[in-house]
């Protein structure tokens, strides 16, 4: 079913009363403008925990709630409402399914309960280009008797700057592999990067950095399956997100054309705009469909699974860059003014959509995906 | 989500049963002329199609959800798509085509408002396809403005008499009944003076017109009525509330429309542009298309026929759970005219110049192409769903 139960709609009234009290917009616009070093509500992270909202995707043997990426995209989506910065992404959802999929009991010990509880921050590097190309990592761990060797550089690492614990991919003897590095590890250098969006994202250098192998994830035969886990994950995660933005920034449009009056009548009394406004609703409401079914196709292991998640990247980054250009034009003036929100919510559309791939990236692997 | 046992035995046994009752031949792949629309005036194309309609229709799963009684299957929304990815696993043909206008628009009304009378008398041919049915809603000059609409019906007691003229009533010369919008309160305000009517077209006075159309089909009719007599048991609804009445069977028909085609259970056309590819030399083991500006526009299609029946679904979900709205219907049929008017669009230009043949053609891309021209203007056009979703769904002010 592609749509929400009680229990479902419950979670969603719950984070949205929460969000719009504790993060409002004016929250992200605060972190900017104060150049925050969290870049992130330390405070919001410990409620995610207490409300279990941290332990989503966490097996509840380890103190999570268990659910599924279903159930996951209810809380991108309604941050998405907010633009509120949430180490969801990194750690409740990326680090947690690298975790739960590499089966390693030791380090699911170790971080899953902590992730639960909302008490750490841990990132997943994967990009190394300005392009995402996840099967060229740009990382090499060289393997000596028992010390494992890294050396390579990542960027565009979400939270890369305040996570305790970094998951980090790279080929060993060619083969993918993810280790699980302490930022704080000699040889690691971290850059915060300051982007558009006033998001969390970091560059990464790893020079020399010596690892045990408790640190790698699995045998290096598996981390190709850990990596496709992750970024299936990932990309629905932040597709929810844009549809939770995309709806946001077409209902304060909505608004503002109900408001806003020239020739002595509200502009949105104009069919030129009325239909526009109108496509923007239907682009939003096919992606919406498109996310769910792909949480829904990787929950139950569907055969097209991957080829959803790039459906609903495409189409969700589609719709929000869509309904955000949309609303810079409507709002007129005052919607490239930085006095008004819009920008704010622009500016995470055209990050969103680029992170994990783009529209373009996912529509070429549509392409690809199917045998053309 | 995985099934339960009840669910699990209901899909195994509809399985069951259809391995055992689907000809073979009705499992292969359709050809848009081997459709079945029923009706007394079909034909049918071969011994299969028959017995694959009797034998659908004696267990009722021609119309899945509609009660028993009225000639349905009964089942709730839940085993009616399970049904219908059985049918889909399976590559069963459906028996009679979902979107008809009895089956898919009429039929679901009268269920909804028929009186038990009509309900008994109309639904149960419907369902075994003995009548078809088709619409006479436009007329010459009542199109997206459809409650000017002035096709006349004097009251004469027991019964209407009915003058007038209606247009594109698709296939009228193929069907047995019309239903139909007509005045009756030709003082009243416009909206509040139209009656829907049931009308038999062999009732004298019938008079129906086929008008070529640019794909070089007939599928639409213009036709007159004169003097034509329609019982009044044959109004549903009530005198003068047939706005109403059309009101919810539009909403079936935006429904019914798209829900029906699931792009993606075709082939990939993508996969049809390599196999073009791959008949020139030197291409036969290609791996993928070489025009990387085609692949891309295939594949944003393909990405955006995807994400439609994943709406499809969503929208069938909700309905199921009565949270349905007319903005699902609105946005499902402005996303189906584009997507079939871009999917012709590309097909013809993978055929290129060897699909432009009308006479014996190679392929019928290019009719398909020049029909669907018509799919954002039939069943209210694409810019009167954007109207309604501007106005009933965004809540933005008249000028």
């Amino acid at each position: 079913m592609l749509n929400f139960n009680d229990e479902q709609r419950m979670i969603r009234d719950n984070l949205r009363q929460l969000l719009t009290s504790e993060t409002p917009v004016s929250h992200l616009r605060a972190l900017r403008n104060a150049r925050s070093s969290d870049g992130i509500s330390p405070a919001l992270w410990k409620t995610f925990g207490e409300l279990g909202f941290a332990g989503v995707l966490v097996p509840e043997e380890f103190g999570g709630l268990g659910l599924s990426l279903f159930d996951a995209t209810i809380v991108a989506e309604e941050y998405g409402h907010t633009l509120t910065p949430s180490p969801f992404l990194s750690t409740s959802v990326m680090a947690t399914t690298a975790l739960v999929v590499s089966g390693n009991t030791h380090l699911m010990r170790r971080f899953l309960p902590e992730i639960a509880l909302g008490r750490i921050v841990m990132a997943c590097a994967v990009d190394t280009g300005p392009h995402h190309d996840p099967r060229m990592p740009g990382l090499g761990f060289a393997r000596s008797g028992a010390t494992v060797t890294a050396n390579g550089t990542k960027t565009f690492v979400v939270d890369g700057h305040i996570a305790e614990t970094v998951l980090v991919t790279g080929l060993l003897d060619g083969e993918m592999t993810v280790a699980a590095v302490a930022r704080d590890t000699p040889g690691v250098t971290v850059r915060r990067q300051w982007m558009m969006d006033a998001h969390n994202s970091a560059a990464l250098k790893f020079e020399d950095v010596q690892l045990n192998q408790m640190q790698l994830l699995s045998d290096p035969g598996k981390g190709r399956d850990i990596l496709d886990a992750v970024l299936a994950a990932g990309r629905i995660v932040v597709a929810a997100e844009l549809i939770g933005l995309a709806d946001e920034v077409l209902s304060r449009t909505i608004a503002y054309l109900k408001e806003r009056h020239q020739f002595g009548r509200p502009i949105g009394s104009f069919q030129a705009l009325q239909h526009r406004a109108a496509l923007q609703f239907a682009e939003i409401e096919q992606a919406r469909a498109a996310v769910l079914k792909a949480a829904r196709a990787v929950d139950e292991g569907a055969e097209n699974a991957e080829l959803m998640v790039s459906v609903a990247k495409a189409k969700a980054g589609e719709a929000a860059l869509g309904a955000s250009e949309e609303a810079v034009q409507m709002h007129g003036g005052m919607g490239i003014t930085d006095d008004l929100d819009i920008g704010l919510f622009l500016k995470r559309a055209r990050v969103a959509d680029h992170l994990l791939g783009n529209a373009h990236y996912h529509v070429t692997r549509v392409a690809a995906l199917t045998g053309y | 989500m995985k099934d339960d046992a009840s669910v699990r035995d209901f899909r195994a046994e509809t399985r069951a049963w259809l391995e055992q009752n689907c000809p073979p031949e009705m499992r292969l792949p359709i050809v848009e002329e081997e459709r079945c629309w029923g009706g007394r005036k079909w034909t049918f194309h071969s011994d299969a199609q028959r017995l694959w309609l009797e034998r659908m229709a004696d267990r009722g799963w021609t119309a899945p959800t509609w009660p028993r009684e009225y000639g349905g299957g009964g089942l709730s929304h839940a085993e009616a798509k399970i049904l219908r990815e059985e049918m889909d696993a399976l590559n069963c043909r459906p028996p009679l085509e979902r979107v008809s206008q009895a089956l898919g628009l009429l039929g679901p009304t009268i269920l909804a408002i028929g009186t038990d009378a009509q309900k008994a008398r109309f639904l149960p041919p419907i369902a075994r396809g003995e009548t078809r049915w088709c619409q006479g809603y436009s007329e010459p000059n009542a199109g997206s403005d459809l409650a000017s609409v002035r096709t006349r019906a004097r009251d004469e007691g027991d019964h209407f008499v009915i003058n007038g003229q209606k247009i594109w009533t698709s296939h009228a010369h193929l069907s047995d009944w019309m239903f139909a919008l007509v005045r009756t309160g030709p003082d009243t305000p416009k909206h509040a003076g139209i009656t829907f009517v049931l009308l038999d077209m062999d009732s004298p006075g019938v008079d129906v017109r086929p008008i070529e159309l640019i794909s070089g089909k007939s599928a639409f009719c213009e036709t007159f009525l004169t003097d034509v007599k329609v019982p009044k048991e044959n109004v549903l609804g009530e005198v003068n509330d047939g706005w109403n009445v059309s009101k919810i069977l539009l909403s079936n028909e935006r429904n019914s429309i798209s829900t029906a085609r699931n792009f993606m259970a075709e082939r990939s056309i993508g996969l049809t542009a390599l196999d073009r590819q791959r008949e020139g030399p030197g291409h036969e083991s290609d791996a993928s298309l070489l025009d990387t500006s085609l692949r891309e526009r295939i594949a944003a299609y393909e990405a955006s026929a995807w994400a439609f029946s994943a709406l499809s679904e969503r929208a069938g979900d909700l309905a199921a759970a009565g949270e349905s709205t007319a903005a699902h219907a609105s946005v499902l049929k402005i996303h189906y005219a584009r997507l079939n008017q871009l999917r012709t669009s590309l097909m013809l230009e993978i055929g290129g110049s060897d699909y432009f043949e009308w006479d014996a053609p190679v392929s019928d891309a290019a009719r398909l192409w020049l029909r669907a021209k018509a799919n954002s203007i039939e069943g209210g056009s694409t810019e009167i769903q954007l109207n309604i979703l501007s106005k009933r769904v965004l809540g933005l002010p008249n000028l």
